[in-house]
């Protein structure tokens, strides 16, 4: 267990920059949206913020699950970290663990800002409720742990072989990006009796005057997302140790 | 006592190229073995399969009686030639990094190292020279008391002063007898003195092997010149 | 302490320490270094000094104590033995090489003694 938290410990000294520069470009973000919003009907506004939020998030998460092994690769430091008696499974894990903290860290970082700023009276933007962009946040967050672990796996199976790696690494890509929403819909089939939550009320929605579409999110699809990638991530690990060459 | 490494026809295969075509070598505990020949000969694949970083493509590879993996790892350093340490971390951090994954990490043996490396423990490692850098991934190797060190070419590339510093602090800090090294080197004469075993590799073959007092004795030449014998 | 690499490096470190012994360097029953410590000094794999320390004791020219370390044997019979047995060699050395050049056994004992005459003048 100690030998994980040393690689977490090292991955997120080493990220500094990344949740540094990241969360410098979430502000650079929420900057632009105040000077453009006055223009937009309040309810494409609250869209348009929130998909932007997403958006950002899913790439990062993409960005950054190809990234955290790749970084190793292109420095050689692979080697070293190969070399020390840790297993590929942890050191996956810590890998997954320091996106979990850095994501974490931007979708609240998001959240407060957000929330913060769609509750100046002053700007003509929107009055949701906290409980509304909570679970956006939420959902994103849950969301972004498969946006990094299909990545991260298509990465470590293209080191798996010699020849044809990049070719294998799309492939799985591509087969995973076709089986996951299949395998989702399943697994929330199969617990209906899990609660879940609408973002929007509809009611609330009326009340101010919007018009967004009363989404929803549900505990099944967190579990989902989280079940899957922790899988993804255990698979990258075993692959890590027995199959990847370096 | 186990030996320290057993290896049966060991075959490696990348794409359109055998680079081992069958190794055979049985190493006792407490050996220093020379792993001689010239680049691409296969030294750095036989190290690499060693410390499971490579697969074998056929063949059977012991180290104390266990297949490469975790637990081999857990009493192995290995030196790759390659720059593989951390950039962005300092000596300190680095060290202190690398510490907690070895139970036998000593770190009154590491200052020790340090101090004679002439290695500040403040330095950022990506600011380091070539040969520094060479100082430092033999200070930490050694300072994890290992059972068995893997040097890969650990004398080439780097400068005169280094070079020196590095065969010295070997010769004071590895624990002649009750560690086992395996030295790849194509730079022979510096280090011929120190082995007690010597395999010649050549094209993923072994050409010779043996002791090399044996060798001096049987051919009447010097270790570096059997060498460039055989590789003719 | 300088190495023919050609030729086995165990032969080297037991003449090597004969000589010092024959010269008067190393006197019967001086304490000789630990394997450890002269592998250290002159870089050498323990193993090997460890084998030129074995060889030099089944002749007799240095003896281990248990628990207390190798010794040059105090036997001085010995010391004179090896100095016997060096200088043959050396002079067999040199006959050879003499003879090789075709000079005859007179001219090799008139040479010498011109040698020596120059010497202690």
């Amino acid at each position: 267990m100690s030998r994980f938290f040393l690689l977490l410990g090292k991955e997120l000294r080493e990220e500094r920059n990344w949740i540094l520069f990241s969360s410098i470009a979430l502000f650079l973000l929420f900057a632009l949206f105040l000077l453009r919003s006055g223009k937009w009907h309040k309810g494409s506004a609250t869209v348009i913020y929130f998909l932007i939020v997403s958006v950002s998030i899913f790439i990062l998460s993409i960005v950054r699950g190809f990234g955290l092994l790749k970084k190793e690769w292109d420095s050689r430091t692979i080697i070293y970290l190969r070399s020390l008696p840790a297993g590929g499974y942890e050191v996956a894990l810590s890998k997954f663990t320091s996106f979990v903290v850095q994501i974490g860290l931007f979708a609240a970082l998001g959240l407060i800002l957000n929330y913060g700023l769609f509750s100046l009276e002053s700007l003509d933007v929107s009055g949701l409720g906290f409980r509304s962009f909570f679970l956006v946040y939420v959902s994103a967050f849950f969301g972004s742990l498969v946006f990094f672990s299909v990545p991260f796996i298509a990465y470590v199976v293209g080191k798996s072989t010699a020849r044809l790696g990049k070719l294998l690494s799309i492939s799985v890509l591509l087969a995973l990006v076709y089986i996951i929403p299949k395998l989702h819909k399943f697994f929330v089939r199969l617990l209906p009796f899990l609660p879940k939550f609408q973002i929007f009320k509809p009611e609330e929605l009326a009340q101010r005057g919007l018009t967004i579409h009363p989404s929803s999110a549900d505990l099944a699809s967190y579990i989902f997302f989280t079940v899957i990638s922790l899988a993804l991530i255990l698979l990258s690990g075993f692959l890590l140790e027995k199959k990847v060459e370096i | 006592m186990k030996a320290a490494l057993e290896i049966k026809g060991l075959h490696k295969r990348f794409p359109g190229v055998w680079a081992l075509r069958g190794i055979d070598i049985t190493l006792d505990a407490g050996r220093v073995m020379g792993l001689v020949g010239p680049n691409g000969s296969g030294k750095t694949t036989l190290l690499s399969i060693l410390m499971g970083h490579k697969k074998p493509t056929k063949g059977e590879v012991r180290i104390f009686g266990m297949k490469p993996g975790k637990r081999v790892r857990e009493i192995t350093s290995y030196v790759p030639e390659i720059d593989h340490l951390y950039g962005w971390m300092t000596v300190k951090e680095m060290a202190d990094f690398t510490a907690g994954f070895y139970r036998s990490w000593n770190p009154s043996k590491f200052r020790e190292l340090l101090e004679f490396m002439d290695l500040n423990p403040s330095f950022k490692i990506g600011n380091l020279s070539r040969g520094m850098r060479a100082r430092l991934k033999l200070s930490l190797a050694l300072a994890a008391d290992p059972k068995l060190l893997l040097l890969d070419e650990p004398l080439s590339g780097i400068d005169p002063l280094s070079r020196d510093k590095i065969l010295e602090a070997f010769i004071k800090w590895f624990q002649f007898g009750e560690q086992t090294v395996i030295f790849s080197t194509h730079i022979v004469r510096e280090a011929e003195k120190l082995f007690d075993y010597v395999v010649f590799l050549g094209d993923g073959e072994i050409i010779l092997q043996g002791e090399p007092d044996e060798l001096r004795n049987r051919y009447g030449r010097s270790i570096e010149d059997i060498m460039k014998e055989v590789y003719r | 302490m300088k190495f023919d690499e050609t030729r086995p490096i165990y032969i080297q470190i037991m003449e090597n320490l004969k000589s010092k012994i024959a010269r008067g360097e190393l006197k019967p029953g001086d304490k000789l270094p630990s394997v450890r410590e002269l592998s250290g000094k002159i870089g050498v794999n323990p193993n090997t000094i460890a084998r030129a320390y074995s060889e030099l004791e089944r002749e007799g020219v240095i003896m281990t104590r248990r628990g207390q370390g190798t010794y040059v044997t105090d036997d001085p019979r010995k010391v004179t033995e090896i100095r016997e047995e060096m200088a043959a060699s050396a002079l067999s050395t040199f006959l050879e090489s003499l003879r090789a050049l075709g000079l005859s056994r007179d001219e090799i004992l008139s040479l010498i003694a011109k040698n020596l005459e120059e010497d202690e003048r």
